[in-house]
């Protein structure tokens, strides 16, 4: 499966508190809590549906056109990775709705 | 036969002893460090020590409840400060009501002034400046913070600035804080300010005061203006990520965390201060405290 492949989606269960344009969220199980400014805040509100990387950059640059493509190419990757790290958000496979999140355990033979 | 280097104290509201050094300079130097902590023999039953700060022939040995292993300083300043360190996770733990946040606090007026720490900002020089400039110093390094009420506490425990001091300070300031060092090393020094809730002084433990706002610090940042000292708005946004990252202790439930401090920073004033001399910082802020309502409380 190849990066334009995956779409990602987020957990529904995440506490959520904004402060001004950024966003506090708690994940339930590990009590960690994680700050998204302005941009990071929208790519969270994105992905309520399930986005692929190059949409979510298309999306978002469109949304702050004050800000580099550059910057928010590197802004959605970096977001990406910490909230797929801390399980937050759940890749799927392009096609195929409803397959669910990967997990390693559900990969096994 | 038995050798004694340590003695029992009650350092209350501690309900186990601590062990001390049987050596009374060491012992009255704390009581000069400190205000609101009954300290006296300990005469209730044997029990192990929270904490023990014995000294050998290479200095002091500092072991508690929390430490993985023994803790060796060559002087009695850096002793002393791991032993308050150790002395207020002990406080902390009896108090879960409280948030231990990562702070230097200080009244001017009626109210607190706040500052988060952030890297080396020199929040333990300021606090301590501020009592030179006629604040009364609630803590430069840990602050007791109700969340439900919105108020902070004072710990009882002298502020340690760094040393040598600013060359920058004038020269009252100056004369105030190097006649009340009660003990230093070459990098930092413990300052024993009068034990009262007064102007200069060190607040009693437990002393409890709304705060009246958040400050960040930028001591790099001076002003393009020329002014030594500014104070702009801040992120809230910026000021709370900054309270949850730098609190110490044992934390409440993250959600609640989360909520609480998102209604403090609603309520408080969030500010940044750029400025160069921690003094002129220090007097600014009495003079105008950067207060909602002027410092009356609230």
């Amino acid at each position: 499966m190849s990066e334009a492949d995956v779409r990602f989606l987020r957990r529904s269960d995440i506490a959520e508190t904004m402060v001004e344009d950024d966003i506090f969220l708690v994940v339930p199980e590990t009590e960690a809590i994680f700050h998204l400014n302005a941009i990071g805040t929208a790519l969270w509100r994105l992905l309520t549906a399930p986005r692929s990387r190059d949409e979510l950059v298309a999306l978002l640059a469109a949304a702050f056109s004050d800000v580099s493509a550059s910057r928010i190419a590197a802004d959605v990757d970096m977001f990406l990775a910490r909230l797929r790290d801390g399980g937050l958000v759940a890749a799927q496979e392009s096609g195929i709705p409803g397959q669910g999140r990967i997990n390693p355990s559900n990969r096994r033979p | 036969m038995q050798i004694v280097d340590t003695s029992s104290w009650r350092f209350g509201p501690l309900e186990r002893p601590v062990a001390l050094p049987v050596d009374a300079r060491f012992v009255r130097t704390l009581f000069e460090l400190t205000n609101g902590w009954t300290i006296e023999p300990w005469s209730g039953p044997s029990s192990a020590p929270v904490i023990t700060l014995r000294r050998d022939d290479e200095g002091y040995v500092v072991t508690s409840d929390w430490l993985d292993k023994p803790l060796r300083y060559a002087d009695d300043t850096d002793a002393t400060c791991t032993f308050f360190v150790e002395l207020v996770v002990a406080y902390s733990e009896s108090r879960s009501d409280l948030l231990l946040l990562h702070a230097g606090a200080a009244a001017v007026a009626e109210a607190l002034i706040v500052f988060p720490a952030t890297g080396n900002a020199g929040k333990s020089t300021l606090t301590t400046t501020l009592a030179a400039a006629g604040a009364c110093v609630f803590s430069d390094d840990a602050l007791p913070v109700s969340l439900e009420r919105g108020t902070g506490s004072a710990l009882g425990i002298a502020p340690r600035p760094r040393v040598p001091l600013p060359a920058g300070f004038d020269r009252s300031t100056r004369e105030f804080l190097e006649e009340r060092i009660a003990i230093a090393n070459e990098s930092f020094a413990y300052v024993a300010l009068s034990p009262a809730n007064a102007a200069g002084g060190l607040a009693e433990r437990g002393t409890e005061r709304p705060i009246g706002a958040f400050i960040l610090l930028d001591r790099q940042g001076g002003s393009d203006e020329g002014a030594p000292v500014r104070i702009v708005p801040a992120s809230r946004a910026e000021t709370m990520a900054t309270l949850i990252g730098q609190h110490l202790g044992r934390p409440p439930p993250a959600r609640a965390l989360v909520e609480s401090v998102a209604k403090l920073v609603e309520r408080v004033p969030c500010l940044r201060m750029h400025y160069r001399e921690a003094d002129e910082a220090a007097r600014f802020l009495v003079a105008h405290p950067p207060f909602a309502d002027g410092g009356r409380g609230r």
